[in-house]
C-alpha cells in the first residue's frame, strides 16, 4: 500500500509563461538553501519575477524525491526565484512572508500540518499576507491548511486513486466545468499524471456529497473518459486582495510521467493564475446547487408585440430522391443542421432534439382531436405514411375526414428548426403539443451540470422560453398561431379534462415539461417553431423572431442547401439508378455530420442516434447521443471522401478544429465532446491528421493554409515519430492508444499494420508537404516511409496464413490472427501485388465477405462472434477499405461489390442513410448509430478513388483518372471534378466500336490529365484520338483486362475516342439484401482471360447454387465448363452454377467460358 | 351505333377476354385491386364478409384481413426460424389470380421453400384457404406450419370449443352495426358463431385473448415464441383473440403439401352440427371452376389498348370492383342491386342504390349487361305510382327523407343511366320499362320541384342530399340553402333526362313523345343559358329563384365557381362561346386545372380544400362527366388530359393500399374517405372512352 500523495507546494511567477520551455533550463543549478529570514533580501528587491516561497514540512536534507522534484522544478524556472523553507523556519519569522509572491506549501504525507504552521502568529501572518493581496498554493495534503487558516469551514478528506492501466492507459488529472485559466492552452481539462506504473495515489479534496464551505470549484477528478464530479480536488478561495489555489494531488514531478509537459503547463498556469488572474480566458466554477425548475424572471429583453403571420401551405418539390414508407415504421431518422440536430423514429413525434452543447427538448409529442369525436389521437401511436427527404422529414397521418401532414426541417446553418402542420379536414380539429426538456449538457459532463433552468411564456412571441441559470443556453418554442393553451412547469406529464383542460403533473425530476393547445381550422396551417442555442437569450431570441416571421425560410433554406450539394459537389451518373439514388443520398447523409459549436468550432461528428441506444457513458441521465459530437480518426477517414467530392472548405475546417486542439505534445484528439471536453485515446488520430492534412494540400493547393498549420503538422509527425519507443520504425499503441482496435480479443499489439500502413501514407504526405516548406526532413520522411513498407512486406507478411499478421508485440513476435485491417495499407497501395493478391482473395471469400460487407475476423476464427463490435461484426468502413483495396490491385469486379454493399443500406433500415455496424451473420444493425458519418463516407470514397481512380495534387497540376467500370455500363457522367479552384467534367459512353470521354474543363494552365481507363479482357484498341487527331498510348494487356494510358492537357472540350474490338467480363455480383437473412451468397474471387478462356472463380455456400452473369463484346462462346448457360440477351450471358457438398462449409468453382 | 357495333364484334372475336386476371404477376408495387366477396349468386345482405388481402404493410403478416370480422395469416417455421412478416419473406407475394371473389398468390417465406395460397370467398358466410407448401430445394426439409386466425373480440376465446365430431373450432364472435344501420334498422346479423375446420391435423392447436396494454387469459403451449412474435403486433387497435395451428411436416425435394382452411360464418342460433355439416362441402370445392366462372363472366370486359401495365391493372380491377358490389335478389330487392362497398362495410355504404352511385353502371354494363339493367330495375320496380323514386333503394331499405312536406329523392341521372345501360345491352324490352318509368319521374320531378313554375328547378325536400353534394358545400355553406336556388346542376341533369327520354321514345317508335321531350330539352337548355350564365365571369352559376339573379345576401354572393358550373357542357347546353369561356377556367391552373382533375371547387376560393368533400376533391365520376362533355364539344385534348390526371391519381393509390376510394385530391396523392367505392368503377369507362379503338 502506498501511502503517499503527490504533493507540491510551490509560489512562483514566471513571466511569459508562453515560452517557457518543456525542461528545466540548462545550467541552472538546482541547489537547496534556507532562506535568510531576517533583514534585507537583495537578491528579491533585484529580480523583477516573482518570488516563491517553497513551504515543506521537512528540511531539504529530509525531504522524499516528490518535494525535492517539485522544488528544482519551480527553482529552474526563469525570471523567477524560489527559495525553500521549512514550517518550523516560517513559524520563528512568520513576517518574512511578506517578500514573497506566492507561497506554495506541497505536503505529500498524510500526516498532520506541522504545529508551527499552526501556530497563532503563523496564522495571522499568513491571513494577514492573503488579505494584503498574498497568493497561497495548497497542493495534495496541504489542503487541510485551509481549514487551520479560517478559509474554510469544512474538512476536506483523504482519499485514495486507484491509478491502473485496464487496457485503456493511466491518466489522472482535473477538469473544469467548461474551462478556468489553470487548464489555458489545455482545453479545460489536463491530465497532468500519467505513470508508467500502476499505483494507487492519494488525493485531497471533497467527495460524494461534501463540500468545501467557502471555496469554489474549479476542477473535479477526471481519469480515462470519466468526469468525477463528485470529486472536488482543486478549490479557490479569494481573502482580501490574496488568491488560494489548492491542488488535491496528482502534482508529482518526481516519477516518470507521460505527461510531464501537462504537468509543467498547469502548474505554470496556477502559478499565473494566481499572480494575474485578471487577464485571459473567465473562469467557471462547478456548481453543486441543486438543480430546479423554476419560473423565469421578467425577460430583460422588451416585450414588442408582434402580430403573427399564418402559416400556409409549403408546396414540395419533386424529389427524385425522396424515399418513402407506406406504413411507417420504428426506424430512426434525423434533421440535421450545423446547429440543430433532430431525431426520431418513424411513427410520431420527436425523440430529442440537440443544439450542440446541450439538449434542447425531447419527447415531442402531437395529439390530435377533430370536431365530431371526443378522442384525442396521439399522433405517436398511429402509423403514417412516412418520406425522407434530403432536406426534410415527412409524416402524412390519415384520419377518417382528416388528413396531418407534418413536415420537421431544421436550419442548415442556423439555430432554428419547425414543424410544419398541414391539416386538411371535413371538420376542424385541436392540436395538442406537448414536451419535455431538461438541457441536459452532452456527455461527459453529468446530468446535474445543467444547473438550474427557468421556464416561461411570452405573450409577445406565443412561445416558451426555458433558460438555464447562466442565461446562455436558452430553447425558443412556440407557434405562429395564437395558443388556446400554454402551460409549462415542473412536470412529469399532463392530463386533459373532458373540457380538454390540461394540467401539469408535478414532479421532482429535473425537468420541465410544456403543453400547448391549438385550434384547426378545416384547411388549415400551423408551425410549430423552435431556436435553440448557447449563444444567450438575445441571440437565440433573435434567431427565434427571425424564423417565426417566415418559418417557410427554414424550408426553403434546406431545401436549397441540399439542391446546392447536389449540384456543386462531384456527382456521377451511371446507367445503374440505384448507384446514382445511392451515391446522392450519401453524400447529402454525409454532409449532416458538420456540426458547428460556438465556442467550440465546426467539423464533422461521427453519428446519430438519440442516448437511449449505446452505452450511456455510466451516468444516471445518458447525455451521448449516439456518437454526435467530434472525433479524430471518424472525422480524418470521412475528410479523405469530403476532398474527392470537392468539398474543400470543410475539411480545412476540420483541420483547423484538430489543430486548434492538439494536444501540447502534438497528439490529435481521438473526440472532443460539442460540450468541450477532450480526449487524447486514439493513437490512429495523429497519422491520419497528417494524411488529410497532405491531402488537403495536395487536391486544394491552399498553400497558405499549409504555411500557418505547418507548426501543427510538424509537430504531430515529431509526436509519431516519438512514440516508436524501441526504434524499429514502427509507431506503437502501447502508452499511446488504442489503434482501429478499441477492445475485446484483438485489442493489445504494440505495434498493428493498420496503424503502420497509416504512418506510412502520413510520413509519404509528410514528404510532400516538408518538400513544399523547404524542410530537410523531407528526404527522411520519404526514406522512413520506404523502409517501413519494406518491414510490412516482410515482417508482417505471414507465410503460412498467406495473410499479414495483425500487429507486433512488445516482445518481437507477431500476432498473426488475419484481419480486414490489411486493406488499409493496401488501399494506400502499400503491399507487394503478389501478396496484395492473396489477401484480397481472402477478404473477397465468404469467410470475410457477407452479402452487406466485411467482417473484421473470417467467420472461421476462434474471435468470431457476429456482434463482437471488433470482433465479428460488419462495419462499412471496414468494407470501404476493402473495396478501395480492390480498386488499388485491379480487383475492381470485387471493388465495386463491396461499394455496392455499402450503398445499398440506405434503402432498408434509417432511409436514405447508412448504419454505423452490421451484424456478421444476419443482415440486421449492430451498433449504435443508423446514420454514421464514415459509413457514408465510405460510399463516396471507394466510388471516386476506386471506380474512377480520382487523385489530385492541384500544386503540380495533376490530375489522375483510371476508371474501372462494370462493363454492362455503356455510358458514366462525371461532373464537378474539382482541382483546387478549377473543375472538370468528364461524359463517357460506348457504342459497339467506340469509347468516346469528353472532357469538359476550363483549365488555361498546364493541367495533365494522367487518364488510364481499365477496359474488359481482350479488348482490343485499334486506334486513339484525341480531338481526332493521333495521340500515344500505352496497352497493358492482363488476363484480368486490358489497360490504357496516356496523358492529355485539357483545353475546354477535349474528345478523346477508342476504336476496339472484343471483350468480356462477368459482371460484379450485387447483393440486395434482405433484413433479417443470412450472409451467404456468390462470390467472385477471381477472373480472367488466359487465351480462349475467361475462367471466372467463384464460390459460394456448399450445396447452394448461383448465377453470374457476363458481358460480352464480339466474342461468341462455344461451350462453358462447370457452369449452364440460361440465357443470351444481347451482349449479357447469364450462367448458372451448381456448388457440390465437398464438406467444407464453402465450395469454390471455376467456371470456364470457352470461345470460339 | 357504328361505336357499339364495333365494341360488340371486338368482343365477339377477341378470344379469352378475361384472362387477364387469371395470368397475373403482380406484387405490391402493382395497381391491382384485392379484395374480395361472395360472387353474386353466394350473396346474402344479412350476413356478409369481404376480405382484403394485406401485403404491403412489411410488419405485418401476409393476412387476409377484414375490417370488422376475422382474419387468416400463415407462418412457417423452418430449423429455429419462423417467418410471416411481409419483410421476412425471401420473396414477397406474387398474385397470379384475381377475380372479385377469388384469389391466387404464392410467395416464398424460405429461399426454397414456396407457398401458394388460393383463397376464396365462396358465400357471404364462408370462405377457404388452400395452401400448398412445396420444397424446391436439394434436400429434405421440416417444416412447421402455422396458420393462425384472429378476430377482435376478447369475449371469443373463453368460449373457444372443440367439436370431436367434426375435428374443428368454435367460437362466438358479434358485429357491432353503426349507428347509421341502428337508425335505419338495417338487419345484419350480430350475433354470429364462427366455424374453422381444416382437413390437415394440427399437432397442436393455442388460442390467446390480448387486451391493449395487457394480455389476457394466455393459455399455455408448446409454442410461446411464436405466439410473442405473431401476436404481440397484432393488437394494433384494441382487442384481439387469436388461434393457431400447429403442424410440422417433412417435405422431400420436389415435394409438396396441401390443405385447406374453412372458414364459415353463421347466426348464433345456428346449430353446430348444422353449421359444420354446410361447411364440409366446402372442402370439394374445385378452385379452377370457381376460376372458369369468372372468367366467363369478365369474358364481357371489351379488350382494349392500353398504354401501360399500370392503366391494365386499373382497368380490370375497375370490374372487380363493381362485381363485386353486385348482390343477387334479396328482401324488397326482386332483383340484383348493388351496394357501395362490402368490405369494409359501412352503413351509410351498405344500405342500398342511389342514382349518383348508379352512374358506375355506365362501366359495368359492358361486363353484365343484364345484371345492370336488373340494378335499374331495382328503382323502377319500387317507384310510387305518383313517379316518386326513393332517396336511397335497399333490400330492406326505402329511404324517403320527408323534409317540408316533400320526399326527397335523387339527383335526376335515372334516365340517362337507363338509356346508357339500353346502349350497351340493346335490350328493348329494359328500354319499354325505364322509359314507362323514366318518364312518370321527370314528371313528378318537374311537378315537385319548380316552385316558381318558371320553367327551372330547384333542389327540394332534404335538398342538400338530393343535390348529391351532401356535406360542406361552398354554396350552401356560405350562401344559403339549396331549396332557394335554380341550379345549373339540376337543371343540367333535367336537360340531359328530357333528351334521353327523347332519346329512348325515339328508339320505340313513340316519335311524338320523342319530339315533345327535345323540345322541354331545348326550353330548359336556353333558359340556362339565359339566366344562369354570367358573362362577367364566364361561368354558370346558382341563380337566386325569386329574381333569377346572382345575389342572395348580398351582391353577387352566388357567383361561387363550383364544378356544377361545367355540368351545361356535359348536358349540352352551352353554345359554342360558352363553352370555350368555361374553357379558360378549366384550363387556368389557379382554379380548376389541378394536377390530378378539375376539383369541384375552385381552388381560388377561400373555401377550397382538396379533400374536403364538396370543397375540392376529384370526384371521379363527376369526372367523367365532365370529360364527355369535353369530348361532345370537340375537346378532346382536354378530356384526355383530365382523363391522364385522375387516373394517375388512381393508379397511385391503387399501387399503395390496393383500394379504390371515394374521392381524390386533386392536387397530391391523398384521397378519402370512404374505401372501395362502387362509382371508383367508372374509371373503366373513362379508359374505354380514351382508347377504345373505335
Amino acid at each position: 500500500m502506498i501511502n503517499r500523495i503527490s504533493i507540491c507546494f510551490f509560489i512562483f511567477i514566471i513571466f511569459p509563461f508562453s515560452t517557457v520551455p518543456a525542461q528545466a533550463i540548462k545550467g541552472k543549478s538546482i541547489q537547496n538553501h534556507s532562506i535568510k529570514l531576517s533583514g534585507k533580501d537583495k537578491k528579491g528587491d533585484q529580480n523583477s519575477g516573482p518570488r516563491i516561497a517553497f513551504l515543506s514540512d521537512v528540511p531539504y536534507g529530509s525531504a522524499d524525491t516528490v518535494i525535492r522534484s517539485c522544488y528544482s522544478f519551480l527553482k529552474n524556472q526563469p525570471k523567477s526565484e524560489c527559495d525553500f523553507i521549512t514550517a518550523i523556519e516560517l513559524a520563528k519569522h512568520p513576517s518574512a512572508v511578506k517578500k514573497y509572491t506566492i507561497l506554495f506549501y506541497l505536503k505529500n504525507e498524510r500526516n498532520p500540518i506541522p504545529s508551527g504552521l499552526k501556530d497563532e502568529k503563523t496564522l495571522e501572518a499568513v491571513n494577514e499576507y492573503l488579505i494584503n493581496g498574498g497568493k497561497l498554493l495548497l497542493s495534495g495534503f496541504a489542503m487541510h491548511y485551509l481549514v487551520d487558516l479560517g478559509l474554510e469551514t469544512v474538512e476536506a478528506s483523504d482519499s485514495m486513486k486507484p491509478c491502473n492501466d485496464d487496457g485503456v492507459g493511466r491518466k489522472l488529472g482535473f477538469h473544469a466545468l467548461t474551462d478556468h485559466p489553470v487548464f489555458r492552452g489545455m482545453n479545460g481539462g489536463a491530465y497532468i499524471l500519467r505513470p508508467l506504473k500502476d499505483q494507487d495515489v492519494g488525493v485531497c479534496g471533497y467527495f460524494g456529497d461534501k463540500l468545501p464551505a467557502r471555496g469554489k470549484v474549479i476542477g473535479v477528478d477526471w481519469d480515462y473518459i470519466f468526469l468525477r464530479e463528485e470529486s472536488k480536488l482543486l478549490i479557490e478561495y479569494d481573502p482580501g486582495k490574496g488568491k488560494v489555489l489548492a491542488i488535491g494531488g496528482y502534482m508529482d514531478f518526481s516519477q516518470p510521467n507521460l505527461n510531464r509537459l501537462h504537468l509543467e503547463k498547469f502548474t505554470l498556469n496556477c502559478l499565473r493564475y494566481l499572480t494575474d488572474s485578471s487577464k485571459g480566458i473567465a473562469g467557471h466554477y462547478w456548481d453543486y446547487s441543486p438543480n430546479t425548475v423554476t419560473a423565469c424572471a421578467e425577460d430583460s429583453i422588451p416585450a414588442v408585440k408582434k402580430l403573427l403571420k399564418p402559416g400556409f401551405y409549403w408546396q414540395e418539390p419533386e424529389d427524385q430522391l425522396a424515399m418513402e414508407r407506406r406504413l411507417s415504421s420504428n426506424e430512426f431518422w434525423d434533421v440535421a443542421g450545423e446547429r440543430l440536430l433532430t431525431m426520431g423514429t418513424e411513427n410520431g413525434g420527436i425523440e430529442e432534439v440537440w443544439s450542440h452543447p446541450f439538449m434542447a427538448f425531447r419527447d415531442y409529442e402531437v395529439g390530435i382531436k377533430f370536431d365530431y369525436r371526443d378522442t384525442i389521437y396521439w399522433l405517436n401511436d398511429q402509423r403514417p405514411e412516412v418520406t425522407a427527404h434530403p432536406a426534410y422529414f415527412c409524416r402524412q397521418y390519415k384520419f377518417p375526414r382528416a388528413f396531418l401532414k407534418e413536415i420537421i426541417v431544421n436550419d442548415p446553418v442556423e439555430p432554428a428548426g419547425a414543424l410544419h402542420y398541414e391539416y386538411k379536414g371535413v371538420y376542424g380539429a385541436e392540436l395538442f403539443i406537448r414536451f419535455t426538456s431538461n438541457f441536459r449538457w452532452m456527455w461527459p459532463y453529468s446530468e446535474k451540470v445543467t444547473g438550474s433552468i427557468c421556464c416561461t411564456w411570452l405573450d409577445d412571441l406565443q412561445a416558451f422560453r426555458i433558460s438555464d441559470k447562466s442565461g446562455m443556453l436558452n430553447l425558443f418554442f412556440g407557434s405562429n398561431k395564437p395558443a388556446i393553451q400554454k402551460i409549462i412547469g415542473q412536470f412529469s406529464g399532463f392530463t386533459i379534462d373532458k373540457n380538454y383542460k390540461a394540467s401539469g403533473f408535478s414532479t421532482t425530476r429535473f425537468q420541465a415539461a410544456g403543453f400547448l393547445h391549438y385550434r384547426l381550422e378545416m384547411n388549415d396551417e400551423l408551425d410549430v417553431i423552435y431556436a435553440s442555442g448557447n449563444e444567450g437569450g438575445r441571440s437565440v431570441r433573435e434567431y427565434y423572431e427571425k424564423y417565426s416571421a417566415a418559418p417557410d425560410k427554414l424550408f426553403q433554406n434546406a431545401i436549397e442547401h441540399s439542391g446546392e450539394l447536389l449540384k456543386n459537389r462531384l456527382m456521377i451518373t451511371s446507367p445503374d439508378a440505384n448507384f446514382n439514388r445511392g451515391y446522392r443520398w450519401a453524400v447529402v447523409s454525409a454532409d449532416k455530420f458538420f456540426v458547428n459549436t460556438p465556442g467550440i468550432g465546426k467539423s464533422l461528428v461521427a453519428g446519430y442516434a438519440s442516448t437511449k441506444h449505446g452505452w450511456d457513458g455510466a451516468q444516471k441521465v445518458s447525455g451521448r447521443p449516439g456518437y454526435a459530437w467530434y472525433f479524430g480518426r471518424d472525422g480524418q477517414w470521412s475528410g479523405f471522401a469530403l476532398l474527392g467530392e470537392g468539398d474543400y472548405e470543410k475539411v480545412r475546417s476540420e483541420l483547423e478544429f484538430y489543430q486548434k486542439y492538439q494536444d501540447l505534445n502534438g497528439k490529435i484528439l481521438h473526440e472532443a465532446s460539442t460540450s468541450g471536453v477532450v480526449h487524447y485515446d486514439a493513437s490512429d488520430a495523429t497519422p491520419l491528421y497528417i494524411i488529410l492534412a497532405g491531402r488537403y494540400f495536395r487536391y486544394s493547393n491552399d498553400t497558405a493554409f499549409l504555411r500557418l498549420s505547418w507548426p501543427c503538422i510538424h509537430k504531430a509527425i515529431d509526436f509519431c515519430f516519438s512514440t516508436d519507443t524501441d526504434k524499429d520504425h514502427l509507431i506503437e499503441n502501447t502508452n499511446v492508444g488504442h489503434g482501429w482496435v478499441e477492445g475485446g480479443e484483438l485489442y493489445g499489439s504494440h505495434a498493428t499494420l493498420y496503424m503502420t500502413g497509416c504512418w506510412i501514407e502520413a510520413l509519404k504526405e509528410a514528404s510532400n508537404m516538408a518538400a513544399f516548406m523547404k524542410e530537410q526532413d523531407k528526404d527522411k520522411y520519404r526514406n522512413e516511409a520506404g523502409l517501413i513498407q519494406r518491414i510490412i512486406n516482410t515482417d508482417f507478411w505471414n507465410a503460412n496464413t498467406s495473410f499479414y499478421n495483425y500487429g507486433k508485440n512488445i516482445d518481437g513476435s507477431f500476432r498473426s490472427e488475419p484481419t480486414v485491417l490489411p486493406a488499409v495499407p493496401l488501399s494506400f497501395g502499400l503491399a507487394d501485388r503478389e501478396k496484395a493478391g492473396l489477401v484480397l482473395k481472402q477478404l473477397g471469400s465468404n469467410t470475410f465477405t457477407t452479402n452487406w460487407g466485411v467482417r473484421i475476423v473470417s467467420d472461421n476464427s476462434r474471435l468470431f462472434k457476429p456482434t463482437g463490435y471488433h470482433y465479428g461484426s460488419v462495419w462499412p468502413l471496414f468494407t470501404g477499405w476493402t473495396s478501395m483495396a480492390e480498386y488499388k490491385y485491379g480487383n475492381s469486379l470485387q471493388g465495386f461489390s463491396h461499394l455496392m454493399n455499402n450503398l445499398n443500406v440506405y434503402k432498408t433500415w434509417a432511409m436514405g442513410n447508412v448504419q454505423e455496424v452490421l451484424n456478421g451473420a444476419v443482415y440486421q444493425p449492430s451498433g449504435v448509430c443508423a446514420h454514421q458519418c464514415w459509413s457514408e463516407t465510405m460510399v463516396i470514397q471507394p466510388a471516386l478513388e476506386g471506380l474512377l481512380g480520382l487523385n489530385v495534387d492541384a500544386g503540380k497540376r495533376q490530375l489522375k483518372l483510371a476508371p474501372a467500370l462494370p462493363a454492362d455500363w455503356d455510358s458514366l457522367e462525371v461532373k464537378n471534378i474539382r482541382m483546387g479552384n478549377k473543375t472538370i467534367s468528364l461524359q463517357f459512353k460506348r457504342s459497339v466500336t467506340t469509347l468516346s470521354y469528353m472532357f469538359n474543363s476550363k483549365f488555361n494552365d498546364s493541367t495533365v490529365i494522367e487518364f488510364s481507363p481499365m477496359l474488359p479482357a481482350g479488348t482490343r484498341i485499334l486506334s486513339c484520338k484525341l480531338n481526332q487527331n493521333d495521340v500515344p498510348f500505352t496497352e497493358e494487356i492482363t488476363p484480368a483486362g486490358t489497360g490504357i494510358k496516356l496523358e492529355l492537357k485539357p483545353a475546354g472540350k477535349d474528345l478523346l475516342e477508342f476504336e476496339f474490338r472484343d471483350g468480356i467480363s462477368v459482371l460484379p455480383v450485387v447483393e440486395d439484401p434482405k433484413a433479417g437473412y443470412p450472409s451467404e451468397g456468390l462470390r467472385i474471387l477471381d477472373a480472367g482471360l488466359r487465351g480462349r478462356v475467361y475462367s471466372v472463380l467463384t464460390e459460394n455456400k456448399a450445396g447452394g447454387s448461383g448465377e453470374i452473369r457476363v458481358w460480352l463484346n464480339g466474342l461468341n462462346i462455344d461451350h462453358v465448363e462447370n457452369g449452364t448457360i440460361l440465357s443470351i440477351g444481347g451482349n449479357i450471358c447469364t450462367l448458372q452454377i451448381m456448388y457440390p457438398d465437398l464438406g467444407k462449409k464453402y465450395t469454390e468453382v471455376a467456371v470456364n467460358i470457352c470461345l470460339k | 351505333m357504328r361505336k357499339v357495333l364495333m365494341l360488340l364484334l371486338l368482343t365477339a372475336f377477341l378470344p379469352g377476354s378475361g384472362q387477364y386476371l387469371s395470368n397475373l404477376q403482380a406484387t405490391r408495387n402493382d395497381a391491382l385491386f384485392t379484395t374480395y366477396a361472395a360472387p353474386i349468386a353466394r350473396s346474402s345482405y344479412k350476413l356478409d364478409q369481404g376480405y382484403s388481402l394485406q401485403f404491403n404493410d412489411p410488419e405485418s403478416g401476409v393476412e387476409l384481413i377484414s375490417s370488422d370480422g376475422p382474419n387468416f395469416g400463415l407462418a412457417l417455421r423452418l430449423g429455429n426460424e419462423t417467418r410471416f412478416r411481409l419483410k421476412e419473406l425471401f420473396k414477397e407475394p406474387v398474385i397470379t389470380t384475381s377475380y372479385s371473389d377469388i384469389l391466387k398468390y404464392f410467395y416464398y417465406p424460405f429461399e426454397n421453400i414456396k407457398v401458394e395460397v388460393c383463397f376464396d370467398v365462396y358465400s357471404s358466410g364462408s370462405a377457404f384457404m388452400d395452401i400448398t407448401v412445396s420444397n424446391n430445394g436439394k434436400f429434405e426439409n421440416q417444416i412447421t406450419l402455422i396458420p393462425y386466425h384472429f378476430y377482435p373480440s376478447p369475449d371469443s376465446l373463453v368460449s373457444l370449443e372443440h367439436s370431436n365430431l367434426f375435428d374443428g373450432y368454435f367460437y362466438p364472435l358479434a358485429k357491432k352495426p353503426d349507428s347509421w344501420m341502428k337508425e335505419h334498422q338495417i338487419p345484419i346479423k350480430t350475433s354470429l358463431k364462427a366455424y374453422l375446420l381444416s382437413d390437415l391435423p394440427f399437432d397442436s392447436v393455442v388460442a390467446t385473448g390480448f387486451r391493449k396494454g395487457a394480455k389476457t387469459r394466455m393459455t399455455t403451449g408448446p409454442i410461446d415464441d411464436i405466439r410473442r412474435s405473431l401476436l404481440i403486433k397484432q393488437i394494433s387497435s384494441a382487442e384481439t383473440v387469436a388461434m393457431f395451428g400447429m403442424r410440422t411436416i417433412r417435405l422431400e425435394p420436389g415435394e409438396s403439401a396441401r390443405f385447406r382452411i374453412v372458414l364459415g360464418l353463421e347466426d348464433a342460433s345456428v346449430r353446430k352440427q348444422d353449421a359444420f355439416r354446410k361447411l364440409k362441402p366446402l372442402f370439394d370445392v374445385e378452385p379452377g371452376k370457381i376460376i372458369s366462372e369468372d372468367e366467363k363472366i369478365y369474358s364481357k370486359i371489351p379488350l382494349i389498348r392500353l398504354p401501360g401495365r399500370d392503366d391494365e391493372m386499373l382497368y380490370w380491377s375497375c370490374f372487380s370492383l363493381m362485381r363485386q358490389c353486385m348482390m343477387q335478389a334479396e328482401g324488397k330487392c326482386a332483383d340484383n342491386y348493388y351496394v357501395f362497398s362490402r368490405e369494409p362495410k359501412w352503413g351509410w355504404g351498405y344500405g342500398g342504390q342511389v342514382f349518383h352511385e348508379s352512374l358506375s353502371m355506365l362501366a359495368y354494363v359492358y361486363m353484365d349487361p343484364v345484371s345492370a339493367m336488373n340494378s335499374q330495375r331495382v328503382f323502377i320496380g319500387r317507384q310510387q305510382p305518383d313517379g316518386y323514386i326513393n332517396y336511397r333503394t335497399g333490400p330492406y331499405l326505402d329511404e324517403t327523407i320527408p323534409y317540408a312536406n316533400q320526399l326527397t329523392t335523387s339527383a335526376p341521372w335515372f334516365n340517362y343511366i337507363n338509356l346508357e345501360v339500353y346502349k350497351i345491352s340493346k335490350d328493348t324490352k329494359f328500354l319499354k320499362e325505364a322509359y314507362i318509368s323514366g318518364k312518370k319521374f321527370y314528371l313528378y320531378y318537374v311537378k315537385n320541384r319548380d316552385s316558381n313554375r318558371n320553367g327551372l328547378c330547384e333542389w327540394g325536400a332534404e335538398g342538400e342530399l338530393e343535390s348529391v353534394r351532401d356535406a360542406r358545400v361552398a354554396v350552401w355553406d356560405q350562401v344559403g340553402r339549396p331549396m332557394n336556388f335554380e341550379g345549373p346542376d339540376v337543371n343540367s341533369m333535367l336537360v340531359m333526362e328530357a333528351r334521353s327520354l327523347s332519346e329512348m321514345a325515339r328508339i320505340l317508335r313513340l316519335d311524338a313523345d320523342s319530339k315533345q321531350w327535345e323540345d322541354l330539352a331545348k326550353q330548359r337548355s336556353a333558359l340556362i343559358e339565359q339566366t344562369m350564365w354570367d358573362t362577367v365571369t364566364g361561368f354558370y352559376y346558382n341563380i337566386y329563384k325569386l329574381n333569377q339573379g346572382f345575389n342572395f345576401h348580398k351582391a353577387n354572393d352566388l357567383k361561387i365557381k363550383e364544378i356544377i358550373g361545367f355540368l351545361p357542357l356535359w348536358a349540352g347546353v352551352s353554345s359554342s362561346g360558352h363553352a370555350e369561356k368555361l374553357l379558360q377556367s378549366l384550363r387556368d391552373p389557379l382554379e380548376f386545372n389541378r394536377p390530378y382533375g378539375i376539383p369541384t371547387l375552385t381552388a381560388k376560393s377561400d373555401y377550397y380544400n382538396p379533400i374536403g368533400y364538396w370543397n375540392g376533391p376529384v370526384w371521379v365520376q363527376w369526372e367523367y362527366l365532365l370529360c364527355r362533355g369535353l369530348r361532345d364539344y370537340g375537346y378532346k385534348r382536354d378530356a384526355s388530359e383530365i382523363t391522364r390526371r385522375v387516373l394517375n391519381n388512381m393508379i397511385w393509390h391503387l399501387k399503395q393500399d390496393h383500394v379504390f376510394w371515394e374521392f381524390f385530391s386533386p392536387d397530391e396523392h391523398q384521397a378519402g374517405w370512404n374505401k372501395t367505392y362502387i362509382w371508383a368503377g367508372i374509371a373503366a369507362r373513362m379508359l374505354i372512352d380514351e382508347y377504345l379503338v373505335k
